[in-house]
């Protein structure tokens, strides 16, 4: 039986690793809906997906030594209690070298583990370290207010130059909107304004490996960059309430042409008063 | 000892087993009103209601009598709409009691935000367009990511539960006035009523009096003096907030109702310009704003004035400009709110 | 002669003791209340403790299994549970499910493993294990127990509020937890939980004042710092950790209340709009509260862990007949993680929007915080090399502690940097983690606990092979539910979710969870068999001397059940705990009371006669 028990805790980690390895293939591995398949879709993105493996071969390097020594151990240990078997136990109250190894070098591969990380924190979070088009943190292209089940998006409006205007703290007559539908840009840092109209939420782009926490009374300036054009998903990450699992969204990135396209056909939506440009003689003149 | 071990789990064995009853499907329910008539009164309402809407498993428009597209329209209701709109679109949904505000109740063929004048029913766009939009400051989410076939269907049957609910509203009606539900009278009375009001509201739909212009800031100061003299700050008050004391009315469901305090930038009817016009042109059905149409017939402008000045107040807090506090908190809701002031002389 | 066998054990240690006889443990016949329901003997508070929490554990539980039930069969009607939800023909609805989840976390964290840890062990082992015949305050530790009950009352009144329970999240982020109408359903329900909160607060602290003067001055002679066991060690970090973290939850706990109640603004920002109401008027920032909580919390963490990882030192040294490798960085690690888990509090928050600056430094010092749990992870093994391991269920349970909590450990190691801590916040990698740390690790320590020390508890053994089949289903349960968990969040699956598949990306997942589900009832159903072994052989099961299991601690020298004040005569202490299989001694235990003899086989010592 204590056989039995040796290689039932040998077999679970195999379970594990084999799992582990077989996963990518059988797709449960970094979400693969969006347009680049598996790979993050943001040049950052792919910087945190190789610090993912770099941390996973180490950990699984552990996982494996500490899973063959534990088998190692518990095989020696079962066979001491064997019939016949006169082999005295290790008397030892432990080793001062010993210790001082296995602190030390798992300190330095934590230690590496913490600093190499620092740059692609850097980038992501301190706004002065942010991408140049975005001014250090100082040009948005939008507002995501996130609200109790949806994501208010306030784009700035189009100017009389046919350019984009700059999208200003408080709102413009000339601002634009949407609901759940945040387009970008392909292939250009963008820049959002995080916010939150009611509880705390979370901005989540799977995809693009982004997550922000939404603050009630904090503004967030959020970057990202979608390398290749299609639909990306947008969801809370945050308890938000009952709803909070279908807070459902979606980020479009755009050629910057059909980007500004679309702000046009917005413009055109958001003033649309019902009456057709050839007819507005018409209407006032019913009055 | 190993006996009453044995009986012991085969207790629990039962009491697990007698949980998984599967549940009945879901029926759709009578109003209160219906509830309360005479058993054989009932019962040839339900005829009626059953022959003309058909039944859960068989939906059926009253109006177009048609089923098409309503098997998708049922499955996208019960999946997204069922948990605050309720089965038979009562708005009384497991959900519904714990939402402020409540979630409409399609039975009574109200429907806030829509493009027609007060009280008319609301053309088909406006429902796909709350249902494409949500409706800002309520628990109802925009749902634009659906596909437009499945927001299309699930409008289909909103409609359906509509007419269901006032073609059983008519009949109730019959009933208690008539004492009978005779097919004929239905035919010739309550089910061409019904219809009726739908088929007018497709040519009622609002039409601006003059186009939009460009706003600025000489339009928000306009505004403000029309806020202030054509009568919205008597329910709004004047900064726009609705602390007015008797800001207190009853909605068309027979609840509490007040004026929104506009600083708050929820607007329910959607936030474009247009919308906000067509709440100010036509009122919001079924609360008591009141459509301003006719009293600002003479100077069509204002109207414009106004959308741009709501507009403005309602970003007030991001402006800089922080109003004195509201109510204190914890919330009072409005309910509390009136009978609060009912104790108070 | 060497191994231990339990159903003989020995009389170990009595004889010293025989000639003061039993005098002094029957003279204490109080009436049936003062001696089991308002009992301040420490050993009937522990098991009012134990039991207490594993009736709760099995609440939290089939909480637990409404949660998998809604994620493998979405809206599916439930059986039996089913029956008591409002929601329409026995469904889960989604503000039922937030609820369900809420009240999971809270009941197993606050209601199971803090109390099972400190409450139970704590108070039954404390006392035995220092030679002590009591706690230092044995009414303020009755009244630990008794605080306990308003607390189970306010979270079970809360699962009766309309709306049915707090749905916030156990870590009840405002505003969702501090503005009514954002959570309109969990009402009165979140206030009673703050309160449940308050008083498992109040609850804990009597219980670390009391463990902490305890264990500095009621040491019996001989029993320095250095000879206690590690489980006295971590009990003491722990309610060293607990006082000093507690208060600045409850205050925050108040502060929170008074924000739902008296209209202040501690956590509220101002111009909110929640639904339609009024926007809030006020200049509270909620991060506070995430600061605050997370101080507490995340010691919390370590307050969950360290009793464990004491216990579990104990046991292992017991059943591999091996002194415990390394016992001094053993002791100085548990302190190390106590003091760096006041300082990393921050992990939790790496996605909140605080200062960057912050978030990098909260990494550091998270990322050397597993130093010393590899450390222990080492010597734990280094205790069972080449030692002669008993394979009982005590034994499975801690070698499962072991190898569980690596893998907790190690996926710690993700979350503690930060840019990969962005991705896989807030999704089930998250959920894997702690389930790995908190049932993998601590539960399976309880699990060996309870069958360890209940000889001393009843003076009866529990039956072996119901604990090696309850061990059997729950580690096969606990993996197949579990692991699956990290794959989930690498795929992206958030937690805290009613129904994720409506998101097209984690339309695939729905077998796996449904896999996951099936392991988790299993693993459910296993627990009635813990509850039956543990329930039958208080009654039926084999009765055992002193020392069933030739361990050296001083509880074993104590009669099993230990009479009121524990001892016939105060012991004295000649050694440390670990002293298994010394090749100067013909036994291969040595109890920690035995007099020292000069040479071994001369005059041997009379309790190892037999």
């Amino acid at each position: 039986m204590k056989r039995f028990w040796c290689f039932f805790f040998m077999f679970w980690p195999i379970v594990a690793f084999v799992l582990c390895w077989i996963a990518p293939d059988m797709g449960w591995w970094f979400p693969s809906n969006g347009p680049t398949g598996m790979k993050a879709a943001s040049p950052i993105g792919e910087r945190i997906d190789d610090l993912y493996y770099m941390i996973l071969y180490i950990t699984t390097a552990t996982f494996v030594g500490t899973q063959v020594a534990l088998g190692y151990v518990l095989f020696k240990g079962a066979a001491m209690t064997d019939e016949g078997n006169e082999q005295k136990v290790w008397y030892s109250h432990g080793s001062h070298n010993l210790e001082v190894i296995w602190t030390i070098v798992p300190a330095c591969i934590l230690l590496f583990i913490a600093l190499y990380q620092m740059d692609v924190v850097k980038e992501v979070r301190v706004k002065s370290a942010f991408p140049a088009e975005t001014k250090g943190g100082t040009v948005a292209i939008a507002e995501v207010t996130a609200r109790q089940f949806e994501w208010r998006i306030r784009y700035p409006g189009i100017g009389p130059d046919g350019k984009k205007l700059p999208l200003m703290p408080k709102p413009q007559p000339t601002d634009l909107y949407t609901v759940n539908d945040l387009r970008v840009p392909t292939g250009e840092p963008s820049m959002i304004i995080l916010q939150s109209g009611d509880v705390q939420h979370a901005f989540f782009l799977p995809e693009l490996r982004v997550k922000q926490d939404a603050v009630p009374g904090l503004d967030i300036p959020v970057w990202f960059e979608a390398s290749k054009s299609g639909d990306y998903t947008l969801l809370c990450a945050e308890l938000c309430g009952w709803g909070h699992y279908k807070m459902k969204a979606k980020l479009v990135a755009q050629p910057e042409a059909d980007h500004m396209e679309f702000m046009r056909q917005l413009t055109v939506q958001q003033n649309y008063d019902g009456v057709p440009e050839a007819t507005n003689e018409v209407a006032q003149g019913e009055e | 000892m190993r006996l009453r071990v044995a009986l012991k789990i085969g207790w629990l064995g039962v009491a697990f087993c007698m949980g998984c009853e599967r549940p009945l499907e879901p029926e759709f329910s009578s109003s209160d009103r219906a509830k309360s008539l005479s058993p054989e009164l009932r019962k040839s309402l339900n005829t009626e209601l059953e022959e003309a809407t058909g039944t859960f498993a068989h939906p059926q428009m009253l109006v177009e009598r048609s089923q098409a597209n309503l098997a998708k329209g049922q499955a996208v209701y019960q999946a997204q709409c069922v948990q605050c709109h309720g089965i038979s679109g009562d708005g009384d949904g497991p959900a519904a009691d714990y939402l402020y505000p409540r979630p409409r109740d399609y039975r009574k063929g109200l429907f806030k935000f829509t493009s027609t004048p007060y009280g008319a029913r609301p053309i088909r766009d406006d429902l796909v367009r709350t249902v494409r939009a949500g409706v800002r400051g309520s628990s109802m989410p925009g749902f634009n990511l659906l596909p437009d076939d499945e927001i299309q269907a699930v409008v289909d049957y909103v409609l359906t539960l509509t007419y269901r609910g006032e073609f059983e509203e008519g009949l109730v009606n019959l009933a208690e006035s008539e004492e009978a539900i005779e097919p004929d009278m239905v035919n010739e009375e309550v089910l061409p009523i019904v219809k009726q009001r739908w088929v007018q509201a497709e040519s009622q739909q609002v039409q601006v009096l003059t186009p939009q212009p460009q706003f600025t800031e000489e339009h928000v100061a306009l505004g403000k003096q029309a806020f202030l003299t054509v009568g919205c700050a008597k329910c709004h008050g004047e900064d726009g907030r609705g602390q007015m004391p008797d800001n207190i009315g009853k909605d068309g469901w027979g609840r509490t109702t007040r004026a929104a305090d506009l600083t708050a930038g929820m607007f329910h009817g959607g936030q474009k310009p247009i919308d906000i016009y067509r709440r100010i042109y036509s009122g919001i059905n079924g609360t008591p704003m009141p459509g301003f149409a006719s009293a600002l017939q003479s100077q069509p402008d204002t109207i414009w004035h106004l959308v741009a000045y709501v507009n403005y107040v309602s970003s007030r807090r991001r402006e800089g400009d922080s109003p004195p506090p509201g109510p204190i908190k914890p919330y009072v809701s409005a309910e509390e709110k009136a009978a609060e002031m009912a104790v108070a002389p | 002669m060497s191994t231990v066998n339990p159903a003989i054990g020995t009389d170990a240690g009595q004889g010293h003791a025989e000639e003061h006889g039993h005098g002094h443990g029957h003279e204490h016949h109080g009436s049936f209340i003062s001696t089991y329901v308002f009992s301040t003997d420490h050993k009937m508070i522990g098991k009012q403790f134990l039991i207490t929490t594993l009736l709760m554990l099995m609440v939290g539980g089939a909480l637990a299994l409404g949660v998998r039930w809604q994620l493998a069969f979405r809206w599916e009607a439930m059986p039996f549970f089913g029956m008591l939800f409002k929601a329409e023909g026995g469904q889960i609805s989604p503000e039922f499910y937030t609820m369900l989840v809420t009240m999971h976390a809270s009941v197993m964290i606050f209601l199971v493993i803090i109390p099972i840890l400190a409450g139970a062990f704590g108070n039954f082992l404390i006392p035995l294990m220092i030679g002590a015949d009591d706690m230092a305050f044995p009414i303020l530790n009755m009244l630990s127990y008794w605080f306990m009950w308003p607390a189970i009352f306010c979270f079970g009144a809360s699962f009766f509020c309309a709306g049915y329970g707090a749905a916030g999240g156990w870590t009840t982020y405002p505003l969702l937890s501090a503005l009514y109408e954002a959570a309109p359903g969990s009402g009165a329900a979140q206030t009673f939980w703050l309160f449940g909160l308050t008083f498992v607060g109040f609850s804990s602290m009597m219980g670390s004042i009391n463990y902490m003067t305890t264990i500095i001055n009621m040491r019996a002679p001989g029993m320095t710092l250095f000879r206690m066991p590690l489980t006295i060690w971590a009990m003491f970090i722990t309610a060293i950790l607990q006082s000093f973290a507690l208060p600045v939850l409850t205050a925050a706990g108040f502060m929170l209340v008074s924000d739902r109640m008296l209209g202040t603004t501690f956590f509220i920002p101002g111009g909110i709009v929640v639904n339609d109401n009024d926007p809030t008027v006020g200049g509270g920032q909620t991060l506070l509260w995430q600061h605050l909580f997370w101080f507490y919390s995340h010691p919390a963490v370590y307050i969950m862990l360290l009793p464990a990882m004491g216990m579990v030192s104990d046991m292992l040294a017991c059943m591999s007949r091996k002194p415990i490798f390394g016992y001094k960085p053993m002791v100085y690690s548990m302190a190390a993680i106590a003091g760096l888990g006041f300082i990393v509090w921050g992990h939790h928050m790496f996605t909140s929007g605080m200062n960057p600056a912050l978030g990098m430094t909260f990494m550091v010092s998270t990322v050397m915080i597993a130093l010393p749990s590899a450390v222990k992870v080492f010597n734990w093994i280094g205790t069972m090399w080449g030692g002669r391991l008993q394979f009982n269920t005590v034994m499975l349970n801690c070698i499962a502690f072991v190898s569980m909590f690596i893998v907790g450990g190690l996926s710690g190691i993700f979350m503690a940097a930060v840019p990969v801590d962005i991705y896989i916040h807030d999704t089930y990698f998250i959920v894997a983690h702690f389930h790995y740390v908190l049932f993998g690790a601590t539960l399976f320590g309880c699990f060996g606990g309870i069958q360890f020390w209940f000889p001393k508890m009843y003076g009866r053994m529990m039956n072996e092979k119901l604990g090696k089949l309850h061990f059997f289903l729950t580690f096969i349960g606990f993996n197949g539910t579990f692991f699956p968990m990290h794959l989930l969040g690498v795929a992206g699956m958030p937690r805290r979710y009613a129904d994720p598949y409506l998101h097209p990306y984690l339309e695939h997942l729905l077998p796996m969870n449904q896999f996951m589900t099936i392991c988790a009832i299993l693993m459910g159903c296993a627990q009635f068999i813990l509850l039956f072994n543990f329930f039958y052989s208080r009654k039926f099961g084999p009765t055992c001397g002193r020392n069933p299991w030739n361990a050296n601690g001083l509880e074993w020298t104590a009669p099993s059940p230990p009479g009121h004040g524990n001892f016939e005569s105060v012991p004295i202490c000649f050694r440390g705990p670990y002293e298994y299989s010394d090749p100067n001694h013909t036994e291969d235990f040595w109890l920690q009371t035995d007099q020292p003899v000069k040479k071994a086989g001369d005059n041997p010592p009379p309790s190892a006669a037999h």
